[in-house]
């Protein structure tokens, strides 16, 4: 039984962007503030200084939260037009609601990473952040022995698993992101890079219906381009 | 139709005249020669008749756009110029742009002449300078007429926030995105070999709200772009009620705001 | 006052053009037939990597590993954490885990290759520091985000990734008694110091970290039920080495796109300080002994597709072959 994925926008008003997205058992919070002032250190001449911090469910901020953080920058850094605003700051939070374990090992951070990346682009298009194109991430599994995919898997899948991957694609279909771990070949990685592409990808012709299956019929792509089709939706409202 | 950034656009239809340039409006980023990019989620607009595009979409953060008029708030005095903040929506804004008000930059004004302003008056601006690169700086007066027109400081009244968008739509952005709509219906109704039904009506400008309060109550506005509205009349009663009016018609239709507000004089 | 001669032409010598426009000055080099690196070397060039091992005296084992510019020290130094003294889970009471079948839900087991009891115990400690004056970005004060994120990196590799020390290797237990009890840990205090940095430390410092954990020998450990205390052996001879698993590599890319008029990107292998500061596309390949991938990570842009990926890959292994002959030969 997979829980669906769940996003939504905007429900913060003391922030510029918010969104939240949930996949599985882990949720996340991301809030978007800028351009803004920026302090005189990380101040750039020609470019918007781009900040992500990420915040952990329960504790202080440790190596873990800095290691998600300059994954999520690298992520987010290429699809910002940053120099649009030159010398101002982009800040990124991202608070952690609930993780898919309560241990701190490697799989749950792996879990974090696509919730975290999606609030976070979503939250960015909430703002009104010039961006590049959309990202959009998903966890898949490859299965020891069979070599079934199983995409958004839940944490029992990934304790199985043979290799964990992180992927995030534009709506183009073009790969933006990966973080891979375990022991595969690299033809099975193109595979997962193939059914990772197709529920990534929103509104792609001669989408593979079995990967969508897996996620109830609706890849990330579309998830996300549903939920600000409806936040522009309600905000042109008032021409109907 | 909502474009995503990076989404291809649709072709552009040809300009009405020869020699007429393309205007790219917010929301789209053109990179030379002929390349336009979408770098926000939103509703792509196109005006063929003026040969424009833009994105409409709403946000909190304002960045200052050349020729806007905003409701800014003065922090301090330096030799020659007034140091104001340009607040956005949120409020207060983690972070707001600063701008600069050159003492001279009033109607007539003279080194002795000169308004005297203090930290925290309220002032309705105009933004003369605007770029990516430099801090904004803000003028007092029209710039045709070189004056007043009601630009200045706003003493007494209260300051309401909106979302920029509802801004804009007070400001009169509506009234041409109905028009450029009611003429995209005519079209697609002759193409339909159709009579236009619906009537004019139908179609909101997003300020009805405006009117319908100006019809019945005494009360004077100023609306910023920057997502501020002032409002003062004779009784804070009715200032009150003007701007809960404004902010609570953020997503209502034309008849829902007529509604509103016709139940909000009834309690008045 | 004659002015007859020419303008004079704008010209400054390389380094002046490699500040002012540091991006142009990679892509015109890039862009010579054959492209050529600013460091005089090919695109897919690694820089050629030496190993000193056993060079610290008080640690139970280290290395120096240097390439090209970038030089760090790595120093393993082995610590005894007892179960007996309250340290453990259970205050006060002996924790006992006889095999990693034994899983609560706090040990994943076998199938995280032990990775739940090395966590849970923290029984191994990475940390990676910056010399002071090793690069030119060197701030003084607390450790920087890039170095918490380096060596968040180096143990995610070390403990998840390549799974490469074992738990049972960490023992100390009381061969006396009937069953065996696990009474103490070895904990493994992994300390890199980066001396020289220029560029990709990443790859250094794991070399470092494979070659100093296959040059620690720790004394022989047991645990005597008299003095109900942990005994080392002081005879060196019974030193021992740790058991390792498979060995594994990394190999970093920058990628950097624009490069002919097609737009075309190019992968410059073991990029230097300058590179990184310009490319902000990068990949990183782990592969394992036997050639297979053991990680893949990739990030800030767009131009690395997957006939890229395949590239690096590639790259790696071969990469892997350089280390492994060099690892192995520096200890025999």
């Amino acid at each position: 039984m997979t829980i669906p994925s769940t996003a939504s926008l905007g429900f913060l008003p003391r922030s510029d962007g918010s969104a939240s997205f949930s996949q599985g058992r882990t949720s996340v919070i991301a809030s978007v503030n800028g351009p803004m002032e920026v302090r005189i250190r990380d101040e750039l001449p020609q470019e918007a200084y781009i900040e992500v911090i990420v915040r952990p469910a329960i504790g202080v901020t440790g190596t873990r939260e800095k290691y998600l953080e300059s994954r999520l920058l690298s992520a987010l850094k290429p699809i910002i037009l940053r120099s649009n605003h030159p010398r101002t700051l982009i800040q990124i939070v991202v608070q952690v609601v609930q993780s898919a374990g309560s241990e701190d090992n490697a799989i749950t951070t792996l879990l974090l990473l696509a919730p975290s990346l999606n609030a976070a682009v979503l939250a960015l298009l909430d703002a009104g952040v010039p961006l590049k194109s959309v990202l959009s991430a998903t966890t898949v599994a490859f299965l020891k022995g069979s070599g079934k995919l199983i995409v958004e898997p839940e944490l029992e899948d990934l304790k199985k698993a043979a290799s964990k991957h992180v992927l995030a694609f534009t709506s183009a279909g073009l790969l933006g992101f990966v973080e891979s771990e375990g022991e595969f070949e690299y033809e099975d990685f193109e595979r997962v890079v193939e059914a990772g592409r197709n529920v990534c990808s929103a509104g792609r012709e001669g989408d593979d219906n079995d990967t969508k299956m897996d996620t109830g019929g609706q890849g990330v792509g579309e998830l996300m381009r549903k939920v600000v089709r409806e936040k522009v939706e309600k905000d042109l409202r008032w021409r109907a | 139709m909502l474009v995503f950034p990076g989404d291809p656009l649709p072709s552009i239809p040809p300009p009405p005249k020869a020699n007429t340039t393309l205007k790219v409006g917010p929301g789209l980023t053109h990179t030379p020669p002929d390349n336009i990019v979408v770098h926000k989620a939103g509703e792509l607009n196109i005006d063929e008749r003026r040969h424009a595009l833009w994105i409409e979409g709403n946000g909190k953060r304002y960045i200052p756009s050349l020729n806007d008029v905003v409701i800014v708030t003065v922090l301090r005095s330096t030799s020659d110029a007034y140091i104001c903040t340009i607040p956005s929506s949120i409020s207060p804004a983690p972070s707001s742009t600063q701008a600069m008000l050159p003492h001279l930059a009033f109607p007539g004004a003279t080194k002795k002449t000169r308004p005297q302003l203090y930290p925290g008056c309220t002032v309705y601006a105009r933004i003369s300078l605007a770029n990516k690169h430099m801090d904004p700086e803000l003028e007092c007066y029209d710039a045709e007429s070189q004056k007043a027109e009601g630009f200045g400081e706003l003493k007494g009244g209260m300051v309401f926030n909106v979302s920029l968008g509802m801004a804009r739509r007070l400001l009169g952005d509506g009234k041409k995105i109905r028009q450029l709509r009611l003429k995209q219906r005519k079209v697609e109704a002759e193409k339909g070999g159709e009579d236009l039904a619906t009537d004019d009506e139908e179609i909101s400008n997003g300020m009805e709200v405006l009117e319908e309060l100006g019809r019945v109550l005494p009360f004077e506005v100023a609306v910023g772009r920057n997502g501020r509205v002032w409002v003062d009349s004779e009784e804070p009663k009715v200032t009150l009620c003007v701007g809960r009016c404004i902010q609570q018609s953020e997503f209502l239709t034309g008849k829902e705001q007529r509604a509103l507000v016709r139940e909000a004089l009834k309690k008045l | 006052m004659a002015s007859s001669t020419t303008p004079p032409v704008l010209s400054f010598p390389p380094q002046t053009f490699q500040k002012l426009s540091p991006s142009s000055y990679l892509l015109r080099h890039l862009q010579s037939t054959p492209p050529i690196r600013p460091s005089g070397r090919s695109p897919n060039v690694f820089r050629e990597p030496t190993i000193h091992t056993n060079s610290l005296s008080h640690a139970h084992g280290s290395a120096v590993v240097r390439t090209g510019d970038t030089a760090v020290v790595c120093g393993v130094r082995g610590e005894i954490l007892s179960l007996t003294n309250g340290e453990g889970k259970a205050k006060g009471g002996v924790v006992v885990l006889r095999s990693s079948e034994d899983n609560d839900e706090g040990f994943v087991g076998e199938e995280d290759g032990g990775e739940g009891e090395l966590r849970a115990r923290s029984l191994i400690v990475t940390n990676l520091e910056l010399g002071t004056g090793c690069s030119r970005d060197y701030h003084p004060g607390p450790p920087s985000d890039f170095a918490q994120t380096t060596t968040s990196r180096l143990h995610r590799l070390l403990l998840s990734t390549t799974s490469l020390i074992s738990p049972e290797s960490l023992r100390i237990s009381d061969t006396h008694a009937t069953e065996i009890e696990t009474k103490a840990y070895w904990v493994l205090y992994i300390d890199i110091l980066c001396i020289s940095l220029d560029g990709n430390i990443l790859d250094t410092a794991w070399a470092s970290v494979i070659a100093a954990l296959r040059s620690t020998r720790l004394p022989r450990a047991y645990w005597d039920a008299d003095l109900e205390a942990v005994v080392c052996d002081p005879d060196l001879a019974k030193y021992t080495g740790l058991q390792l698993g498979q060995l594994a590599f990394t190999a970093s890319f920058a990628v950097i796109s624009g490069v002919g008029d097609d737009g075309k990107s190019v992968i410059l292998s073991d990029p230097d300080e300058f590179e990184e500061s310009v490319c902000e596309e990068s990949v990183m390949v782990c592969i394992k002994e036997g050639g297979k991938i053991a990680r893949i990570e990739k990030g800030g842009g767009l131009a690395c597709g997957m006939e890229g990926l395949g590239e690096c890959v590639h790259r790696a292994r071969n990469r892997f072959d350089v280390w492994e002959r060099l690892v192995k030969s520096a200890l025999v």
